[in-house]
Parts: C-alpha cells; sequence; structure tokens
C-alpha cells in the first residue's frame, strides 16, 4: 500500500514543478512529463516508481494551470488556454489591478477544482457506462465548433465589423492551417509546438506593442478582489463545463474550451472572464486525467505520459479505481499549494513592478519573448511570431473582437472534420 | 492607411510561411534511416504485415526488406494485409520503438493487383508470411476444410482454407485452374504454410485459360 504521505509529498513536489513550467513562457508542463517518462527506467527499482510518479505529473499539471496567469497578465506572454486573459488581466494591469487578476484567477482556478470534484460521478456516467454519450458527444462537436464560430463573427456590432472580424477569421484559420505543416525544431532539442510563437505573436506581442504607449504602469493595489459569489459561481460552473466537455475529444484543446466558455458566458466585465477562463484551464487539466480513466484516451501529452508510466484500469464501477483516488489527493494538494503560490508570486511582482520603467519593461519583455520562441521553436517559429504578430496588429486596428483570431485553431479542426 | 500595411504584412507573410512550408516538405527516408529524423516529417514507403483497427486509431506494421516500422494513424487507412504504402507522417518514440505517426497513408499498389507464382510463394515463404497474397495455380484435391493446389508441374503445392460456408462447387469441374486471394500464414502446429480465406477481400477464382 503506497503511504499516504508519501503521496502529499509527491504531489507537493509535483505542485512546485507545475509552479516552475507556470512561471515560465513557454515551458510547458508536458515536457517535463516526457522527460519524467524518459526518466522511468531509472526509477524502476522504486516500489510504486509509475503511480508515485505519475501523481507528479497530475499535481505538476493542474498547478501549471494556476501560475501561467502570471506572465499572461505581467508581461503579456501566452500560452495556449491563457491566450484570450491576457486582454482583460492587462486592462486590469493598467487600472493597478493586475494583483487583483491574478487573484481572481486563482480563485477561478481553485473554484474549477471545487466543481470538478462535484460533477465527478454525473461524468463518469455520463460519459462512460450505462449512457455512453461520449460516442455521440464526439459526433456533435463539430457543429458546436461551427455554430461558435458563426456566433464569434456575427455578433460583431455593425455589418462592417462583421466583414472584419470574417477578415481576421479566416486569415488567422489560414495561417493556423499553414504553421502545421512546417517542421519547428528547437535549438535546444525541446519538444516544439507551432502554437506556442503563433499565441504569443497573434495576442501577446500586440498588446505589448500597444502598451509601449503607456506611459508606466500604476502603482498596484494590493488588495483582494470583492467577488459577486453568484457570478463567480456562474463562470466557474460554465468554465468547468467547457473544459471537461474538451478534455475527452481528440484535436480539441482547452483554448477551445475557452471560446466556447466565453460565448456561453456572454458579454461580462474583466473579472468575470478572468474567472471563467481560468477554471477552463484547470477544469480541463483535472478532466484530462479523469478522460483517461472513463473513456481510456489520453488527450495531452502529460495524460500520455501517465498512460504509458501506468497501466490504467477503467473507472466502471461507482467507487473510483485506487490510482484514481491518488491521483485526487495529489489534485486537492496541488490546487491548495498553487492558489497560494499565485497569490504570492503574483503579490511580489505587483509590488515591484510599478517601480520598473514600463516602455523598458515592455522592451525587455519582447525581447524575452521573441528569445523565448525562439529556444523553444527555432528559426521558423520566429517566422510564425512575425506573421502572427501582424495578424494581431491588423485585428486590433479593425477594433474586432481579439478572440477571432483563435480562428487560428478554429478553422483547421472545422476543415478536418467537415473535408 | 495603417490597417492596409498590417493587412498587406499579414498576407505576404502568410505567402512567405507557405512558401517555408513547400520548402520543408518531408524528406524520403528508408525505415533503416528512421532514428535520424525523430521529431521531423518523413516519407516512407513498406509492405502492410501487420494492423490492428482500434476504436479511432490504427496501428499499422509496414516492412521493407528486414526492416519494419510501427505507423499509428487516428485515421482508417484502408488498407490490407500485403498492401504497399507509402506513409507520411512524424517520427516519434513510443514505450522506446520508433513510430510514424501518420498524416497521410497511400496505397502505392494493392496485393491482389499482382499474381504470383507458387514457386515464388514457397521460395519466398517468410518474406510473404502474414500478408495478403495473389497466388495462381491448379486444384489438385478439394476436402471438407481445405483444398490444395499445385503448379503446372506439379513441384509445389499449398493448402487453402476456406469458410464452412464458402461455395467451391465451380472447383468441383476439371480441377481448374484458378487464382486464389487469400492470407498467406505458417500454422504452428502443422508446421506448414497455408493459405486461408478470411474476409471479403479474399476467394478463389476460376481462370478460363
Amino acid at each position: 500500500m503506497i503511504d499516504l504521505l508519501l503521496i502529499l509529498l509527491i504531489a507537493a513536489l509535483g505542485s512546485l514543478i507545475g509552479c516552475m513550467t507556470g512561471l515560465i513562457p513557454g515551458l510547458h508542463v508536458n515536457t517535463i512529463a516526457i522527460l519524467l517518462l524518459s526518466a522511468m527506467p531509472f526509477f524502476s527499482s522504486l516500489q510504486n516508481a509509475s503511480i508515485l510518479l505519475s501523481s507528479l505529473i497530475v499535481s505538476a499539471s493542474i498547478s501549471h494551470t494556476f501560475l501561467n496567469i502570471v506572465p499572461s497578465t505581467f508581461i503579456g506572454a501566452p500560452e495556449e488556454d491563457t491566450a484570450l486573459v491576457i486582454l482583460p488581466a492587462h486592462k486590469m494591469l493598467l487600472e493597478g489591478n493586475g494583483y487583483k487578476a491574478i487573484s481572481l484567477s486563482a480563485m477561478g482556478s481553485l473554484g474549477a477544482i471545487f466543481f470538478s470534484f462535484l460533477i465527478l460521478i454525473p461524468f463518469r456516467f455520463l460519459l462512460g457506462s450505462p449512457f455512453n454519450f461520449y460516442t455521440i458527444f464526439k459526433d456533435i462537436i463539430p457543429w458546436i465548433l461551427l455554430a461558435i464560430s458563426i456566433i464569434l463573427i456575427a455578433t460583431e456590432k455593425s455589418l462592417e465589423h462583421v466583414i472584419h472580424a470574417s477578415a481576421i477569421f479566416f486569415l488567422s484559420g489560414i495561417f493556423g492551417m499553414l504553421i502545421f505543416n512546417l517542421s519547428l525544431s528547437s535549438p535546444i532539442h525541446a519538444p516544439a509546438s507551432p502554437l506556442f510563437p503563433a499565441l504569443a505573436g497573434l495576442f501577446g506581442m500586440p498588446t505589448l506593442l500597444l502598451s509601449l504607449k503607456e506611459r508606466e504602469i500604476p502603482p498596484q493595489y494590493i488588495e483582494e478582489a470583492e467577488v459577486d459569489v453568484v457570478e463567480a459561481g456562474k463562470g466557474i460552473g460554465i468554465g468547468t463545463a467547457s473544459g471537461s466537455m474538451v478534455s475527452i475529444l481528440p484535436g480539441v484543446t482547452s483554448a477551445v474550451a475557452t471560446i466556447i466558455a466565453l460565448v456561453a458566458r456572454g458579454k461580462r466585465n474583466k473579472e468575470d472572464t478572468i474567472v471563467t477562463l481560468s477554471a477552463v484551464n484547470t477544469a480541463n487539466a483535472f478532466f484530462v486525467v479523469l478522460a483517461l480513466f472513463v473513456v481510456e484516451r489520453a488527450r495531452s501529452g502529460a495524460a500520455l505520459a501517465i498512460q504509458e508510466m501506468k497501466s490504467i484500469l477503467k473507472w466502471d464501477s461507482i467507487m473510483p479505481p485506487p490510482s484514481l483516488c491518488f491521483f485526487l489527493i495529489a489534485i486537492i494538494v496541488a490546487g491548495i499549494i498553487a492558489y497560494y503560490a499565485t497569490k504570492f508570486f503574483g503579490k511580489i511582482i505587483a509590488k515591484n513592478i510599478s517601480s520598473i520603467s514600463y516602455p523598458l519593461l515592455g522592451k525587455i519583455t519582447m525581447v524575452a519573448l521573441s528569445f523565448l520562441v525562439f529556444i523553444f521553436t527555432g528559426i521558423m517559429g520566429i517566422c510564425i511570431f512575425i506573421v502572427a504578430t501582424f495578424i494581431g496588429l491588423f485585428c486590433l486596428e479593425l477594433r474586432v473582437r481579439r478572440s477571432l483570431c483563435m480562428g487560428v485553431l478554429l478553422l483547421p479542426i472545422l476543415i478536418t472534420y467537415f473535408l | 492607411m495603417r490597417r492596409y500595411a498590417y493587412l498587406l504584412l499579414s498576407c505576404f507573410g502568410i505567402l512567405f510561411l507557405y512558401f517555408l512550408a513547400m520548402l520543408s516538405q518531408p524528406t524520403e527516408i528508408s525505415i533503416d534511416e528512421i532514428e535520424h529524423f525523430e521529431g521531423k516529417r518523413v516519407i516512407v514507403d513498406g509492405i502492410v504485415v501487420k494492423k490492428i483497427s482500434l476504436e479511432e486509431s490504427e496501428s499499422l506494421i509496414i516492412q521493407n526488406g528486414n526492416s519494419s516500422l510501427h505507423i499509428f494513424s487516428t485515421f482508417p487507412s484502408h488498407t490490407g494485409y500485403g498492401d504497399e504504402v507509402k506513409v507520411l507522417g512524424k517520427v516519434e518514440k513510443y514505450k522506446g520503438q520508433w513510430e510514424v505517426i501518420a498524416e497521410e497513408i497511400r496505397i502505392i499498389k494493392k496485393w491482389d493487383t499482382k499474381s504470383i507464382p507458387l514457386w515464388e510463394l514457397a521460395e519466398n515463404a517468410m518474406k510473404y508470411n502474414g500478408r495478403n497474397v495473389n497466388v495462381t495455380g491448379y486444384v489438385k484435391k478439394i476436402y471438407s476444410k481445405y483444398l490444395i493446389i499445385t503448379d503446372e508441374e506439379g513441384n509445389y503445392e499449398i493448402k487453402v482454407f476456406y469458410p464452412s460456408d464458402y461455395n467451391i462447387s465451380m472447383l468441383k469441374k476439371n480441377y481448374p485452374h484458378v487464382c486464389v486471394k487469400a492470407f498467406f500464414q505458417y500454422d504452428e502446429k502443422s508446421f506448414s504454410f497455408s493459405l486461408n480465406i478470411k474476409n471479403e477481400e479474399h476467394g478463389i477464382e476460376v481462370l478460363n485459360d
């Protein structure tokens, strides 16, 4: 029997790893998962090595979704799942509420863990036996994505904006179809995804360029956000539902879940948007682990590493399999540690950021972001990054929704499904 | 004015990426070279020697000479054992073994397009083991579960197992010249190779000489 204390320790260690990967833009928890998988033979002599390393990956992937809001807010460097959260978070930073944005995001993520536990059993029965909605759901998702794309475009404020929105959506979409055909290679031999430079260019760089016009970042208020519990609850609920929904689908990432949540939530203020989108990311990481046991599918790099490390026992009764119970413990530990770590790092940076010259910080950040793009995706990544920045700037100029740039993911997925 | 500049730059950028995508077309390699192409997109060809169809994916093993390679595909390849295929995909390591995550699987030659004489099958049995083959020969004897076909000189012969509901009435007249499309495999129990009619693609056709 695995010692509970050992699981708690491993979960805490995993959580710290997740904090580190979350704070460094471009470094994904999947990279750590793959490294751990490669290191698996060295640990094989340890008793229960597979369950311990898997728990480490689970807790790291959860805490990563908490901490990645920090670089997104302060330096505008997005990941796939934080791309849409940059905009409200950055606005809040310029209002002196950067810490509040971080704090709201941490609350959204922690709330998502709570909600995810609430829908754990229904999720199991709806997607597994006896209902087996998984198959039906898989068939309707392309239609949901098509509807979302239409809603994104058609709900712009005027006909002119609708035309502009279509242009941005299709431009991003064509760009998205191209980048997946490019061979990227990282100079440090890290797994290179074209999405990092694409999203950093579409969402991060234009925000940074725009913020160069800002004179300074105002002093940040270090105070907790006052939350409307009902509104926050709705946001977390919708975020959790979207995150869980896409966790089981092949080829659909949590970035798509953020778009679904945003459309489902309707027009909301910045605070609500941050809570909802943060809930999506954490819920998605949670349900990706659960999907391994319910539909026996690995839907992320981390889940794939777990599947390879450990034989997964399908959850087909009421009681979860023992290994899932260990993972759930790891998720709780990771959630608590990451919640406080997010607020801790957010507070430190918020306290000091106003003492730095913002144009200088913006320039340093742009150089750092370009450097990270190069390190993780090489020269080809830089090319993608530049083109994405032009598309992002074009979108800003047309004054249409920035989320339309998510055509970069939506159009290739729609084409794969329908053609 | 600035918006047109960004539009132009975006379009030129996309065209430039398109040009780069054309330039970075996958390299055509042999199975032996696979380890030097980790993470790269390649084109590799071989003959399908194993196929496992799962709910949402397909796992193939292709062989070229003495080398074999695992292919993982998330779409149905519509291939059969013995088909010659060209696979485009990304090279990855899975459970310590090299594999290609397929983006496209093109059938170059269906296994049944070329018929093999019985002597070639006999002399290259290991090469054809585990594949669908199209063999020509003469029916020698018919039993309840199998029949025997032989070549013109009677130097080689092989058992062809057929399902109980398979109609063999047309074979009973004059022991005709036939073309057998079947799965060629080694039977450990009888220490011998045989042809097996297993699915709808397989069958025996009388040739009109």
